[in-house]
């Protein structure tokens, strides 16, 4: 069963390699589904129309509440910034998901919500300790953080602007599975 | 002044909560910029010092008498500011008070001091969120 979803009018450069993001037939027999989930995305940005994205349903689950609160940002600014985190969080878990299919499975889903100053909250959150992105208007106080209710590890944080954005996400994306 | 060990903040916005009803958003404990006294932000919060206070809350109804946490109120324990004023990104950042009103003795506010970068502003809401201890929704409201 193929199923479309369209992710309203946020954008996203991203996406633009988009054979980074197909699951081939090997990858896809993996999951062990029979079925996939069918995604479009609108480039906007580079005037090349639709992309075309498959995401497996285990990957799928995790970031569609996050996609879904996309729909909600008011400012185009910061939709993007969603966007371009949210699609590079699926790509790693796509990567990644080789590793122990059914860690995916364990894996909560992405929360996000729009915040009344109009900045939006990605938040992966586990009993003892959250992940979180801030995406503000102002892209450049943009930040992520790291808590946790554990003593002696308590709190990482950063300015996403200041930070070598890809190794962050390369390297919690493993301690999420790690912890899931 | 004497203070129980938790503090309840209500919570109007579903979105506050996971799908799944355990999980709590940072967003519900962001600070509010638009509300300063005496060089604080203040947050509403009700301390809990005894069983009816969160009966009160789920009660508790707007001027228009819609009730005013839609969706429940959460727990969280005091000592989760003393953790937070030690940690060296927000030290000492964090305080609290009782503020009581004229239909609710239990009232009272965090208070983040006002100079706090947006930066710290996020962190600390998000800690707090992190020590949430329990969910109470409406349905645990008593008839």
């Amino acid at each position: 069963m193929m199923n479309n979803h369209k992710l309203g009018d946020a954008t996203t450069n991203n996406l633009a390699k988009e054979e980074n993001w197909c699951l081939g037939e090997k990858e896809f027999g993996a999951l062990g589904r029979e079925s996939n989930v069918f995604s479009e995305f609108r480039d906007d940005t580079t005037g090349r129309g639709f992309k075309k994205l498959f995401i497996a349903d285990e990957v799928y689950r995790i970031v569609k509440p996050a996609l879904k609160g996309v729909s909600e940002i008011k400012v185009r600014n910061v939709a993007k910034q969603a966007t371009d985190i949210i699609s590079d969080i699926m790509e790693l878990i796509i990567n990644l998901q080789s590793w122990n299919v059914d860690i995916i499975s364990r894996i909560p889903p992405l929360h996000a919500v729009a915040l009344e100053d109009n900045s939006f909250l990605i938040e992966w959150i586990f009993s003892k300790y959250r992940i979180g992105f801030v995406l503000e208007r102002n892209k450049r106080e943009s930040m992520w953080y790291m808590v946790s209710t554990i003593d002696g590890n308590d709190l990482a944080s950063g300015m996403l602007s200041r930070t070598d954005y890809k190794k962050l996400l390369a390297g919690l994306i493993p301690f999420v599975f790690g912890y899931s | 002044m004497s203070y129980p060990d938790n503090f309840l903040r209500g919570v109007s916005d579903k979105n506050s909560l996971t799908p799944d009803g355990v999980g709590v958003s940072a967003g519900a404990f962001h600070f509010d910029l638009s509300k300063i006294s005496n060089g604080w932000l203040e947050q509403s919060i009700c301390w809990e010092d005894n069983d009816s206070v969160v009966d009160l809350m789920l009660r508790q109804k707007k001027e228009d008498g819609v009730i005013q946490f839609k969706i429940g109120v959460v727990r969280v324990p005091r000592s989760c500011v003393q953790y937070i004023n030690k940690l060296p990104q927000t030290r000492e950042l964090l305080s609290y008070e009782r503020k009581e009103l004229d239909d609710n003795p239990y009232h009272g506010n965090l208070l983040l001091k006002k100079d706090a970068h947006n930066f710290t502003r996020r962190l600390v809401a998000a800690m707090i969120a992190a020590h949430v201890v329990d969910v109470i929704n409406q349905e645990h409201i008593l008839d």
